[in-house]
């Protein structure tokens, strides 16, 4: 269909038109119009994405001197195949309007996703180091093991990429694409990122320091650069900020620097001579640069030459080992140790007798020497340029980051002391995308409450908008639930931990559930060790076997593999009428992602606040950094993390208008009214406030039962809801 | 009975109060009401005029649950009678079976008989039972067992009163209702507790309703659908000759057994083949395999030969009322052959229940 708002023809490609999408285009328009960021908040399954590229591409159209170029970012591979589809959809109903645009929209990925080497793909996990050994400059054309595909990538790109018709080229379309013409897909993907109009990729290409310093150079002022899913944009931000170090990697780094140092001590003219040439262009860029200005490419004189280099790296390692190794001691008598990033730096120059400028460098010169040497195997030299971009991090940034020494208690092995350098401040890895785009818009089914992010990654949004549903029968029903039957309440509180009393009236709950949802059920909890402490106290009480009478019982797991089979199994045993309920964690792989559209999921059940663990160090030095700098109190921010969780939870059950679904908080802290106001509107208004909010599981039930009977009843969706082409 | 009672008066009472308001917004809805009745006479006009129908009642644990009062199998059991006495009234040839579904299997407690005391008898001794483990697959199982000894030209449908949230299946479902559909057996559920979305697709494929009430009395309500034979596009339509005879009613004084269901009668009816004695015409000769029916019933099935829609006619004249003998004033109907004249509400008592024109007769 097709329709104007305002000067901008818009064509969708669904014959119909909800209400909130047209409000959602114009509040993009707005943004757009103003050249500015935007945040905007729609609920999920209505058409998000859709409505979103419809208009942007409408607007690349028509206003080619506004706006050039469209970025658009996943979170996961699956969602960016997804959104690849819907473009072409776009761009096919755009065709069928006698349009002729001339787009082009590219995915791009990793090596991993996009290789069709035989001998370089099987590798797995190796698959970027093989692919370097075969296609690193150095190595000679046509001898040994070299990539065809390469080759012929090198010998043809710009022909074959001005060839190729203007389409959408996914994932698997460039590699069948590759596969036809053996040029490599992966560097196929991305030249052609530099030139296509529209471009799918992960949020890393932007965030991560490492891979978006690759792709700035080509960079247009005048992109919009959107963000789908952003509501956990902040934590991404921060992950990629933040730098782990322990004993084996710094043992490793010392490894990788021994390799490298006999590289160079051994006297094959060769290699000597390319250091040589090394040092004389480096010392050439000095000369070329006008005094005073910074510029990365200048390596300090103390670093230049390569052994230098090396036994500066020799003693910067050595001084991390020996703070990693005081603090150890130290740590057997409290649970973490902070540093200030100030004093930390000047600990370590102390030590090592290492300067500033130096440490600044010692990424980019590191590279330099990799390259030299003709080394590729980038994997094995992680730890080393691991420990570079600590120090460099360590050095660049005073505020936001903080050192600490803590136990490891990510990977299970309790001895080993871990090194971190936090970073707090997720503005920081956003700063440089805001500069750099003219327009960033923020996405997402559950942002509220919506003046958090400005704050949080320090931006002055033009439009910040959180768009409602209308609804034709309350297709979905949250309840709150604070008491069982027997008036005690309903809480997962660090102090009710061992209350037996709480996980039975939690499992009764369950049991009452399992009996009266049909199809698929999804229950949510804190943690694992919640759920493993819950799961055994069911056990016992043999509420998992009635449970798994009524429906097939299945467990999240920490194993990806393990989860996406059980995943499997359970729209298996929804699609037979058996049943299923799954239970899983309100942080893991679940929660976010996958969609239970339909009778996959009737109803989510969110047991226990899922909190953040506000003992945990990191997260309190956070909460205290985000107190210092922008005003925002440790108890909002968990609320605020935990609530933007538990709706992203709850959010999976509704996938589109002929949906519907119970959503259930069972928490007695899910009542108080600062939780309330943190809930995205569109849930929050049909909160059926004298009906179900703080009500007893044995009420909820009865609500339950009848949610489920008038949902069953035929039904159509009003005509004033959707717009078509008629009622334009 | 009673509950008859209930919605008459019930019916009475609206059409008093209806008067008092608006007497023209009466004549509309008993119009809307005769254009209805009319649409269901006419799906009534099916050709297949015999039909077959289970009933699988799920006594699992879950309809124990007092959501509806007194609990979800007790609802089923009250309005289930007065369900079949007007399902075998309005389907004369028409026999009901009787099935429960119990932990993952399902039990035949009668076979097809028409015999409304005799099921209303079996229907009284279903009790729930406390194991869970309803299973779909087990019923259509049963379902065909029982099927298989039923004639061809027969229409056979299930109804499914299921109390449970799932279906947990031993066998495989899908096979189940494969088999079901190429059998032509037609599959309906009303169910206690929502959208079970398998069985929706099942009851889809083979042209059956899934229902879903939302209190006792639409549960009364909805049931009635199922009275009068639903449009069945899978149907295969097999006509055979089919033997029939008119029996011979005796009453007796001393007590004697009946072949069809093994029980003392005093007043039954004598096979004209064999001179076995059965009790409750139309049924299968248990000795002979004749089709034992009554005239009057055969007269009734084949109603469209004599009944047809009435038209209505609104000459704005007085008429008497053919059916009632009181007076019609504005709107009213005659039938086509008999050239009488009808009040609405006779019209549609007409058609929905005596399927035959008392003019005509």
């Amino acid at each position: 269909m097709k329709f104007i708002i305002d000067d901008i023809e818009v064509i969708f490609p669904y014959k119909f038109l909800y209400k909130e999408q047209l409000e959602y285009m114009q509040a993009l328009k707005q943004t757009l119009d103003e050249k500015g960021h935007g945040i905007l908040e729609m609920p999920t399954g209505t058409g998000k994405t859709v409505s979103l590229l419809a208009f942007i591409l409408a607007y690349l159209a028509q206003r080619p001197n506004t706006i050039k170029k469209l970025i658009y970012c996943t979170r996961t591979v699956v969602e960016m195949e997804k959104t690849l589809e819907e473009v072409r959809l776009v761009l096919k109903a755009r065709k069928a309007e006698g349009l002729n645009d001339n787009f082009t929209a590219v995915g791009l990925s990793s090596r991993r996703n996009l290789c069709i080497n035989p001998d370089v793909v099987n590798q797995k996990d190796r698959v970027d180091s093989e692919c370097r050994k075969r296609t690193a400059e150095w190595v000679k054309r046509g001898q040994g093991e070299t990539c065809i595909f390469y080759d012929n990538f090198e010998k043809s790109a710009k022909e074959f990429i001005n060839n190729l018709p203007n389409d959408v080229y996914s994932l698997s379309d460039l590699r069948k694409n590759g596969g036809y013409s053996m040029q490599c897909p992966y560097y196929t993907a991305r030249e052609m990122v530099k030139k296509a109009n529209i471009v799918v990729y992960n949020y890393l290409y932007l965030i991560d320091p490492g891979i978006s310093s690759l792709l700035s150079k080509d960079y247009i002022k005048e992109s919009v650069v959107v963000f789908d899913e952003a509501h956990n944009i902040d934590d991404v931000c921060i992950e990629a900020y933040t730098v782990r170090l322990n004993k084996p990697i710094l043992a490793e780094a010392i490894n990788n620097l021994k390799i490298v140092e006999t590289q160079i001590q051994s006297e094959t003219n060769e290699i000597q001579n390319r250091l040589n040439e090394e040092y004389k262009k480096l010392i050439k860029n000095l000369e070329k640069k006008p005094e005073g200005e910074l510029n990365q490419l200048v390596i300090p004189g103390q670093i230049r030459k390569a052994r230098n280099f090396i036994d500066f790296m020799k003693r910067v390692i050595n001084s991390l080992r020996k703070k990693l190794k005081d603090n150890s001691e130290a740590l057997k008598t409290s649970h973490a140790i902070l540093h200030h990033t100030k004093s930390f730096t000047e600990e370590i120059q102390k030590e090592g007798n290492l300067d500033i400028d130096s440490l600044k460098q010692c990424g980019e010169r590191l590279n330099l020497l990799l390259n030299t040497l003709q080394i590729s195997e980038t994997d094995k030299f992680r730890p080393l340029s691991t420990v570079a971009q600590f120090v460099m991090f360590l050095v660049q940034y005073q505020e936001g980051f903080k050192v600490i020494f803590q136990s490891n208690n990510y990977e299970g092995t309790l001895n080993e002391k871990l090194m971190t350098l936090a970073c707090f401040d997720s503005s920081l890895a956003m700063k440089n995308i805001f500069a750099s785009f003219q327009s960033v818009i923020l996405t997402s089914g559950t942002m509220s409450p919506i003046d958090i992010y400005p704050k949080i990654l320090d931006f002055r949004p033009v439009v910040a908008k959180s768009i409602d549903i209308e609804l034709t029968r309350n297709s979905i029903q949250p309840i709150i639930v604070t008491m069982s039957e027997d008036g005690t309440e309903l809480t997962s509180e660090f102090t009710f931990r061992n209350n037996e009393d709480v996980s039975r009236n939690y499992g009764n709950f369950l049991l009452e559930l399992s009996e009266n949802v049909p199809d698929g059920l999804i229950v949510f909890m804190p943690s694992y060790s919640r759920m493993e402490e819950w799961a055994r106290q069911w056990q016992k009480d043999k509420y998992l076997e009635q449970i798994s009478k009524n429906k097939v019982l299945l467990i999240e797991s920490k194993d990806v593999n393990e989860t996406s089979q059980k995943l499997q199994q359970y729209r298996k045993c929804c699609d037979v009428g058996r049943g299923a309920a799954l239970f899983s964690i309100a942080r893991g792989k679940i929660a976010e992602g996958i969609d239970f559209e339909g009778h996959y999921g009737r109803c989510v059940a969110v047991i226990g606040f899922p909190a953040l663990n506000s003992k945990d160090t990191l997260i309190l030095e956070r909460c205290k950094f985000l107190e210092e700098k922008f005003k925002i109190t440790k108890n909002d921010f968990i609320e605020f993390d935990a609530m933007r969780q538990t709706c992203q939870c709850l959010g999976r059950v509704l996938r589109g208008k002929q949906d519907y679904g119970i959503m259930i908080m069972a928490d007695k802290r899910f009542a108080q009214k600062s939780k309330l106001q943190k809930m995205p509107r569109w849930i929050y208004k049909q909160l059926d406030q004298s009906r179900c909010l703080n009500i007893t599981s044995e009420t909820a039930i009865t609500v339950v039962r009848d949610f489920f009977r008038q949902m069953a009843q035929p039904f159509k969706i009003a005509d004033n809801s959707y717009f078509t082409q008629d009622t334009l | 009975m009673e509950l008859e009672g209930n919605t008459k008066f019930n019916e009475y009472e609206e059409k008093i109060r209806n008067h008092q308001v608006n007497g023209h917004n009466y004549q509309q809805d008993k119009l809307h009401q005769k254009k209805e009745s009319d649409a269901q006479f006419l799906i009534a006009q099916n050709p297949l005029i015999m039909r077959n129908l289970l009933i699988i009642i799920d006594i699992t644990r879950s309809s124990k649950i007092g959501d509806f009062k007194p609990s979800r199998l007790a609802v089923a059991l009250q309005f289930l009678p007065a369900f079949i006495e007007q399902f075998l009234e309005c389907n004369p040839l028409s026999q009901i079976g009787i099935a429960v579904a119990e932990e993952y299997r399902c039990k035949t407690i009668l076979d097809f008989t028409s015999s409304s005391v005799n099921i209303k008898q079996y229907l009284s001794t279903i009790h729930s039972i406390n194991e869970a483990g309803f299973s779909m697959a087990a019923c259509l199982q049963t379902a065909l067992h029982v099927f298989s000894t039923t004639q061809l030209h027969a229409q056979s449908s299930i109804l499914v009163v299921t109390t449970s949230t799932y279906s947990d299946d031993k066998l495989d479902l899908n096979e189940w209702s494969e088999k079901c559909k190429s059998a032509a057996i037609q599959i309906n559920v009303i169910s206690f507790t929502g959208s079970i979305n398998q069985l929706i697709k099942i009851t889809q494929a083979t042209d059956g309703q899934y229902l879903c009430p939302l209190n006792e009395f639409q549960f009364s309500q909805e049931i009635q659908k199922f009275v009068s034979p639903q449009e069945s596009k899978n149907h295969m339509i097999i006509t055979q000759l089919v033997k029939i005879g008119f029996p011979q009613k005796l009453i007796v004084s001393q007590p004697t057994l009946c072949q069809c269901h093994l029980e003392i009668v005093y007043n039954f009816y004598k096979c004209p083949v064999c001179y076995s004695k059965v009790c409750s015409p139309p049924l299968l000769c248990p000795i002979c395999s004749t089709w034992i029916v009554l005239p009057h019933q055969i007269l009734r099935s084949d109603g469209s030969n004599t009944l047809g829609v009435f038209e209505i006619t609104n000459d704005g004249l007085d008429h008497v009322c053919s059916g009632c003998l009181e007076p019609t004033t504005v709107i009213h109907s005659t039938c086509e052959r008999c050239k009488n004249f009808f009040c609405l509400d006779c019209d549609i008592l007409i058609h929905s229940k005596f399927k035959v024109c008392p003019g005509c007769a």
